[in-house]
């Protein structure tokens, strides 16, 4: 209680004595978490694009042909029991075929199979990998599971693209570490703008500090609102930057959608949801804390008053 | 009260402020610490009031060795003492009353003690009708008598002042000088830093005489 009303001090004092140089700190913050939370943005609306590609992905396993019900079930359990999969489908070679020719009739209307033709098609399963799997370290698991399902004896082939899902595992990882690098960037920036808003009130309040040595304050008395203020021009910063995206987002979208129709191509986006809204002032308001933080070590060192 | 024993200051470049200082203060004694400018007068006021630790030898104050006191136990010695300084260190915005009520607002006290505390010592310093003026607004004299307030609101039992009428005429060093000797009259210990030889024969009060960094007792 007495921090905060020690805050409210300082944050008084900080925007009407130096009103100019907060609005400035401000408005350099808000950019950077402007940028912060469109790269979030784009992030989420790009996971959530490949995952929609990702969910028509299937892992087809071929099995020997004439293999029994009972090996059959074997090797369904062997799939459901490795727990990489959301949907596990038995496709047995009368359904293989109707399947084949529903497609190839789509294709060739003119295509039609002799009824009296052996069917060539074997027994299969068709599978559907969980989401969360969707990673570099899922397909390696898959790449694993599906060579150890080739040594099943009733196990003919696994299909499931692997060259295209090593590619698309290798894109993912690079676009995940490429945003992530530019955030710790944008981050470490707000840190030193922060750091030197703070420094520039503690050297205007040198002498109330000093005073505040003498009588006896402690550390925390000192610190604590220098602290807070960091806290505040933070999450104050990532707040309006939350809704400048928004309007940014709305905008893009708009735009997108009448130039461009990209939301007719079966990709929704949507804006950061509720709890990384919330996630990024919290963000902000630590970000702010540590900035203030690390300028303020040398500040009352218990003997810095009349030394210093 | 007070113990020097052995003490030694010596800053980079092998400069001996202080050498092998003894000394022993009583409790409710008003002691004037001389000498001409350079001698170690400041050197000795910092470490009597922790804003400073001697190069070796050992200082007891109010029970407290502190030279031994580590950074997170300062600020608690320093609300057992009152320290006054000859530019008076008063915080521009805030106003008399404020300034006066800050060692005991740093030390968590409640908002209606601190505000009977603060109104006693302007009291006891003829300041009372001033409280919400700046120290912009004041004179000189004034302003160290609102620092002398500052000093004494949480009672403490050792007040330490160096150089309080360095910066004041001689009419309101004497009256600065009035105030601190009626504050040592209700038992409060004061150690006074001077150069002003004139006022310490007039005053006839104990005193330390410091010259090259050695401390004598004057008899």
């Amino acid at each position: 209680m007495q921090y905060l009303r020690l805050f409210f001090q300082q944050l008084y004092y900080s925007w009407t004595k130096k009103l100019s140089l907060q609005l400035t700190t401000v408005m350099v913050l808000t950019g950077s978490f402007l940028a912060v939370g469109l790269t979030l943005t784009a992030l989420q609306n790009f996971y959530k694009a490949v995952n929609t590609v990702s969910d028509k992905f299937e892992v087809s396993v071929y099995l020997e042909d004439n293999s029994e019900d009972e090996k059959a079930s074997k090797v369904k359990k062997i799939i459901e029991s490795s727990g990489l999969f959301s949907e596990v489908r038995f496709i047995d070679k009368e359904q293989a075929l109707n399947d084949f020719k529903t497609k190839m009739k789509s294709h060739i209307p003119s295509f039609i199979l002799e009824e009296k033709e052996v069917n060539p098609l074997p027994s299969s399963f068709s599978l559907k990998m969980k989401k969360e799997l969707n990673t570099k370290a899922g397909f390696e698991q898959l790449n694993r599971f599906a060579s150890s399902l080739l040594t099943e004896t009733q196990v003919d082939d696994v299909s499931y693209g692997q060259a295209w899902m090593e590619k698309y595992a290798s894109f993912l990882q690079t676009y995940k570490t490429l945003s992530f690098g530019f955030i710790l960037f944008l981050l470490a920036s707000v840190i030193l703008i922060i750091g030197n808003s703070i420094k520039s009130s503690i050297s205007q309040r040198r002498k109330e500090i000093e005073v505040l040595e003498l009588v006896g304050a402690t550390k925390a008395y000192i610190r604590m609102p220098f602290i807070l203020e960091g806290a505040f021009l933070g999450f104050l910063s990532a707040s309006i930057s939350i809704l400048l995206s928004y309007f940014v987002y709305v905008s893009i979208v708009t735009t997108a959608k009448q130039n461009m129709g990209l939301l007719a191509a079966d990709i929704s986006v949507s804006f950061l949801n509720a709890p990384l809204c919330a996630l990024m002032c919290f963000l902000g308001a630590i970000v702010g804390a540590m900035g203030a933080a690390i300028c303020i070590q040398r500040l009352n060192t218990g003997w810095a008053a009349v030394n210093e | 009260m007070i113990s020097f024993s052995h003490v030694y200051k010596t800053y980079p470049g092998a400069n001996h402020a202080l050498v092998d200082v003894n000394l022993n203060i009583d409790r409710g004694d008003f002691i004037f610490l001389t000498g001409p400018s350079g001698a170690g007068k400041t050197t000795f006021f910092k470490l009597l009031s922790g804003f400073d630790k001697p190069t070796s030898g050992n200082i007891k104050v109010l029970g407290d060795h502190v030279n031994a006191l580590s950074s997170s136990a300062i600020p608690s010695f320093r609300k057992k003492i009152g320290v006054i300084y000859q530019d008076f260190k008063l915080i521009d915005d805030k106003s008399v009353i404020e300034n006066v009520s800050l060692p005991l607002k740093v030390q968590g006290a409640k908002e209606k003690y601190i505000q009977k505390r603060a109104e006693e010592v302007l009291d006891q310093v003829s300041l009372s009708h001033k409280h919400r003026a700046f120290p912009v607004q004041l004179s000189g004299g004034e302003q160290q008598r609102v620092a002398i307030a500052r000093a004494l609101i949480h009672h403490p039992s050792l007040l330490i002042a160096d150089e309080p009428t360095g910066n004041l005429d001689p009419s309101l060093a004497e009256e600065i000088m009035g105030l601190l000797e009626k504050v040592n009259a209700q038992g409060t210990t004061v150690f006074v830093a001077t150069h002003d030889l004139e006022m310490v024969k007039r005053k006839k009060k104990k005193q330390v005489q410091i010259s090259a960094g050695v401390v004598n007792a004057v008899p």
